[in-house]
């Protein structure tokens, strides 16, 4: 290679790296704007007046109580925004978790719940919920969101402990995440079905996921959790690189591939923890998320981590959005909204995939 | 039996990948198809027992074509070994050479189904592992499965896609001159798709050579395998030697040959330990 | 020839195991008519079912309770287990999956949607209206609109058998949205209704119920198990099993639509009941191996007498007994896991 191409390629490499974080810095400008946006869909106050209203907020001014401003910053900030800003955490976090997911498991199609704690979360909301068991004497949300936490960690738990016995390989965490995921949903089953009809209702609603009952005390344990592991998973973003090349790839290149799958295992397990025990299931983000922005951005996590972070956060924004428009039709959650806006992507996702390579 | 293929092309959305195929074969002979890869060499073998639809021309078994002939009479006549087999349940493997018989098979034909499996097995020297798993084979035992199963079909012809990639020497040389000697004993056209060149030629009757969707050459193989046609079509150097009325191929890579490429010679760090 | 007798003996041995699990079954059925709330002893149920056949009824209690609760109950479940037991084993044999099962095309979202609507028009729009065989009518029909779509599809242009299956996972993924949000928007009673359908039970079986889907069952078994050697073929995979000559779009296509067809008359009446269909395969491939002529008569027969244990479990259970689904996932569950540990040893499936 000539010394003019090797330094027309180093430039066109600065290049495409300027153009990813351009894109991505518009990316986070689109978020901006659709949550300011998705603040006045439903309250009834047009998009300069929220605009209005939240920057005077954050920058102090108050208001005499009960004038029209000071209800419409009440009304902005009490009811809606904790909906918005749970929204827009949970969909960065579970955007993340999908992200580690699939480089670490070597699939594009896995995703954070393959582990199973999907289902051991719904199994301590729904004993907390119906069966009054809770790990905190107070039976209320708090006592929920505790026993969900708890029992999401308790299929992650035994997939670690199988994994040192079984073998560490991809193939055997899928497989004891879909046996778990199974036994854990049989004995939620189990509890709904003697449930009286009231505790069924607020059972199933709960799993469901929503955000409508969230309130800014909730906020804390998510935004911590998802910016701490957006930082380690960050640093961490070339590993994933590595291991999504394959373990022998991966090893040659000195990973130690077998730490470092554990340890993603326990990283994304405490953080989707921490988000559905607030929210409920909501599916699809953490696989449709990377693969949207993989798809705009290419596959390099250093670029695709930040990405699918600003990506899920919009998607699930926007799906709040249209959750809350629909108010007039009945309470529609946000898990429910996802479901029809994900099932058809993530089918448009496996046939592409399939067409690739033809599986069977 | 008779295979000719009159003009066929085939190609994936608008990539061509055969562009003009003719060829007319006959009698029992093994016949290797070679070439780099990617060139259509499955492709081909697909168009022959209509896995795959050429888009254009025919391909005749003789005398009738392969589309008019429903896919159950194909199957009497074309047999298809695969090149890796990858089952899911574990099954024995009389079982798994068994499922060869279909086409031929009654509700009452268990008994000599059963005669022609187990002599076709004693022929390829695996009667002892009649009643293993399928799935604890060694590979030179799979491929030797496979070859059964392709067998007990009683085909005329015998489509077989890179039946020694993943053997040793020793088990090339020994599938290859068993398909050799079945195809005089048992009057098949066996079509073989191959990666080495030396086995090829040292046992074919025919070589096929393809080259950029046509074929390139074809004849015996030391009219295919010679200096010229390996420097076009696969960009290689090599040098032509006889063995035994066989053309035998020495690849030469010409920098590196003439390198002096001997290590220092206190650098020899492997030794026998004491 | 030495090795001849050698097959033959594993064939002796599996038939030999069919007709022992069969005679199980018998039994079994027997042993359930006991269990319950109003216990009887074994022998007087033996007892009780003769004199009811020679016409000599002495307890007409005892009678009513064996003959017009129980017994149907019992053979429902033999019936109900054989389809699913047998589809599965037809789905994963065919598909290649250990993981398929007959509600793999869409089946078992389809049925519900079916039923969900139902229930919601009948307790929404006609709250007096709760008749229900148009929750049947509604649970077959839609339960077999992923397998009608796939036909249609087939009918215009040629499907892969990707293909098939991705319009099936299509369906069913576009019916559990729908189903969700009929379920999130429905009141606490309608809701409970439509879970305790899903979750399936046979407590609601009578002699009236049983011919239609036994009918449907025993063609569209009878016509599967015909199919034995072509749906054995497809285990070697789309290209193999076509130069043996078996077509693998149509072969899928129309066993497909046998064991949906099969599968919607058994789930209409009963709810979807899971793990039958995915475990009863597997367990009887421990004992008789892959090859499809024993599977599938053996998968059928495991199949009747697991639901059939079930069943008897999930009427003790509980205050009031609970239905056979939720005992047919609690044991299916760690069964399964104890299943798919075995095979990764014994298969090459990684």
């Amino acid at each position: 290679m000539s010394d003019v191409e090797f330094e027309s390629g180093k430039e066109e490499y600065k290049s495409s790296i300027t153009k990813k974080v351009m894109f991505l810095l518009i990316c986070l400008a689109v978020l901006i704007l659709t949550t300011v946006v998705s603040c006045s869909v439903g309250t009834g106050y047009e998009f300069t007046k929220t605009l209005e209203v939240i920057w005077d907020h954050i920058i102090g001014r108050t208001y005499e109580p009960r004038s029209p401003d000071w209800w419409a910053d009440y009304y902005i900030f009490n009811n809606v925004m904790p909906g918005v800003i749970m929204a827009l955490i949970a969909g960065a976090g579970l955007a993340l978790a999908g992200t580690v997911m699939q480089s670490m498991m070597e699939n594009p199609l896995a995703d954070a719940y393959t582990t199973g704690i999907s289902s051991g979360a719904c199994l301590g909301a729904v004993v907390a919920i119906i069966m009054g068991f809770s790990y905190s004497t107070v039976i209320s949300g708090a006592g929920i969101v505790i026993n969900a936490f708890i029992g999401s960690l308790i299929p992650a738990i035994i997939v670690i402990l199988m994994v040192r016995y079984i073998g560490n390989s991809p193939s055997t965490i899928i497989l004891v995440g879909t046996a778990l995921t199974f036994f854990f949903n049989s004995l939620v089953t189990l509890v709904m079905i003697t449930a009286s009809a009231e505790s069924l209702q607020d059972a199933y609603i709960w799993q469901v996921g929503s955000v409508t009952n969230a309130s800014w005390s909730d906020m804390p344990l998510m935004l911590v959790m998802t910016i701490a592991s957006a930082i380690l998973v960050q640093i961490s973003s070339s590993k994933l690189n590595i291991m999504a090349l394959g373990e022998k790839s991966a090893k040659s290149l000195g990973l130690d591939v077998v730490q470092f799958r554990m340890l993603c295992i326990i990283l994304t397990s405490v953080l989707i923890a921490s988000i559905i025990s607030f929210t409920g299931i909501i599916g699809f983000i953490g696989l449709v998320a990377p693969h949207m922005t993989r798809y705009l951005v290419g596959g390099d996590n250093k670029f695709v981590v930040p990405g699918s972070m600003i990506m899920g956060s919009t998607v699930l924004v926007v799906a709040d959005l249209v959750s809350r428009s629909l108010m007039s039709f009945g309470n529609i959650p946000i898990g429910v909204v996802m479901s029809f806006i994900g099932a058809p992507v993530f089918l448009y996702l496996i046939v592409r995939r399939k067409s690739q390579k033809d599986v069977f | 039996m008779r295979l000719v293929i009159d003009g066929i092309e085939f190609g994936y959305s608008s990539v061509p990948v055969l562009k003009d195929i003719t060829l007319d074969a006959n009698g029992p002979q093994l016949l290797s198809i070679i070439g780099p890869n990617g060139v259509g060499k499955s492709t081909l073998i697909h168009c022959i027992n209509r896995i795959l639809s050429p888009t254009k021309g025919t391909v005749m078994i003789d005398g009738d074509m392969v589309n008019d002939i429903s896919l159950k009479d194909l199957a009497k006549k074309v047999g298809y070994v695969p090149y890796s087999a990858n089952d899911t349940f574990p099954l024995s493997v009389v079982d798994t050479v068994l499922m060869g018989r279909h086409p031929h098979a009654t509700y009452k034909s268990l008994d000599k189904d059963l005669d022609i499996v187990y002599d076709t097995l004693r022929l390829l020297d695996i009667e002892n592992l009649a009643m293993r798993n399928f799935n604890e084979l060694s590979a030179g035992q799979h491929q030797k499965v496979m070859l059964a199963r392709g067998l007990v079909q009683q085909p005329e012809i015998l489509l077989l896609d890179e039946p020694t990639s993943n053997l040793d020497i020793k088990h090339q040389m020994e599938v290859t001159r068993i398909l050799r000697d079945l195809s005089q004993e048992k009057d098949i056209l066996v079509i073989m798709i191959s990666h080495d060149l030396n086995i090829a030629a040292k046992y074919s009757d025919t070589m096929i050579m393809l080259f950029d969707g046509l074929i390139y050459a074809i004849g015996k193989p030391s009219e295919v395998i010679t200096k010229e046609n390996i420097k076009a079509v696969y960009d290689v150097d090599s040098e032509v030697i006889d063995s035994h009325g066989r053309p035998h191929l020495i690849m030469l890579d010409e920098e590196f040959d003439s390198r002096d490429t001997a290590l220092p010679a206190d650098t020899y760090a492997v030794k026998e330990k004491r | 020839m030495a090795g001849k007798q050698d097959y033959y003996r594993t064939i002796h041995k599996k038939w030999l195991f069919i007709l022992v699990c069969s005679l199980l079954m018998l039994v079994a059925l027997v042993f359930s008519l006991s269990i319950g709330m109003y216990n009887l002893d074994f022998v007087e149920c033996y007892r009780i079912l003769i004199d009811h056949l020679t016409g000599n009824i002495t307890d007409i209690y005892a009678d009513d309770i064996v003959v017009n609760t129980r017994l149907p109950i019992g053979v429902f479940a033999i019936i109900v287990g054989a389809v699913l037991a047998l589809g599965g084993a037809v789905m994963q044999s065919m598909l290649r999956n250990p993981l398929a099962d007959p509600y793999t095309m869409g089946v078992s979202s389809g049925a519900l949607l079916g039923a969900s609507i139902a229930i919601v028009l009948g307790n929404g729009v006609m709250p007096f209206f709760n008749d229900s065989w148009i929750r049947i009518i509604m649970a077959f029909g839609f339960s077999l609109i992923p397998v009608a779509v796939i036909l249609i599809f087939s009918f215009k242009r040629s499907v892969t058998a990707t293909k098939i299956i991705l319009i099936g996972i299509a369906m069913m993924y576009i019916f559990s949205a729908v189903v969700q949000l009929l379920m999130i928007t429905a009141s606490e009673e309608t809701l409970a209704e439509i879970y305790s359908w899903r979750v399936g039970t046979l407590a609601l079986t009578t002699w009236e119920t049983i011919p239609i889907p036994l009918g449907i069952s025993l063609v569209c078994g009878a016509v599967l198990m015909y199919h034995h050697r072509r749906i054995n073929v497809m285990m070697a995979g789309s290209k193999s099993a076509h130069s043996m000559g078996v077509d693998p779009e149509k072969t899928i296509l129309v066993e497909i639509t046998l064991v949906s067809l099969m599968t919607a008359a058994v789930v209409c009446f009963t709810g979807t009941i899971g793990f039958v269909g995915l475990v009863g395969p597997h367990i009887a491939r421990l004992f008789i191996g892959s090859e499809s002529k024993h599977l599938l008569p053996a998968s059928a027969v495991i199949g009747g007498l697991f639901l059939l244990l079930a069943n008897c479990i999930a009427r003790v259970s509980g205050e009031y007994g609970l239905p056979v689904g939720v005992i047919s996932a609690i044991i299916g569950c760690p069964l399964f896991i104890f299943i798919l540990v075995k095979m990764r040893r014994k298969s090459a499936w990684n």
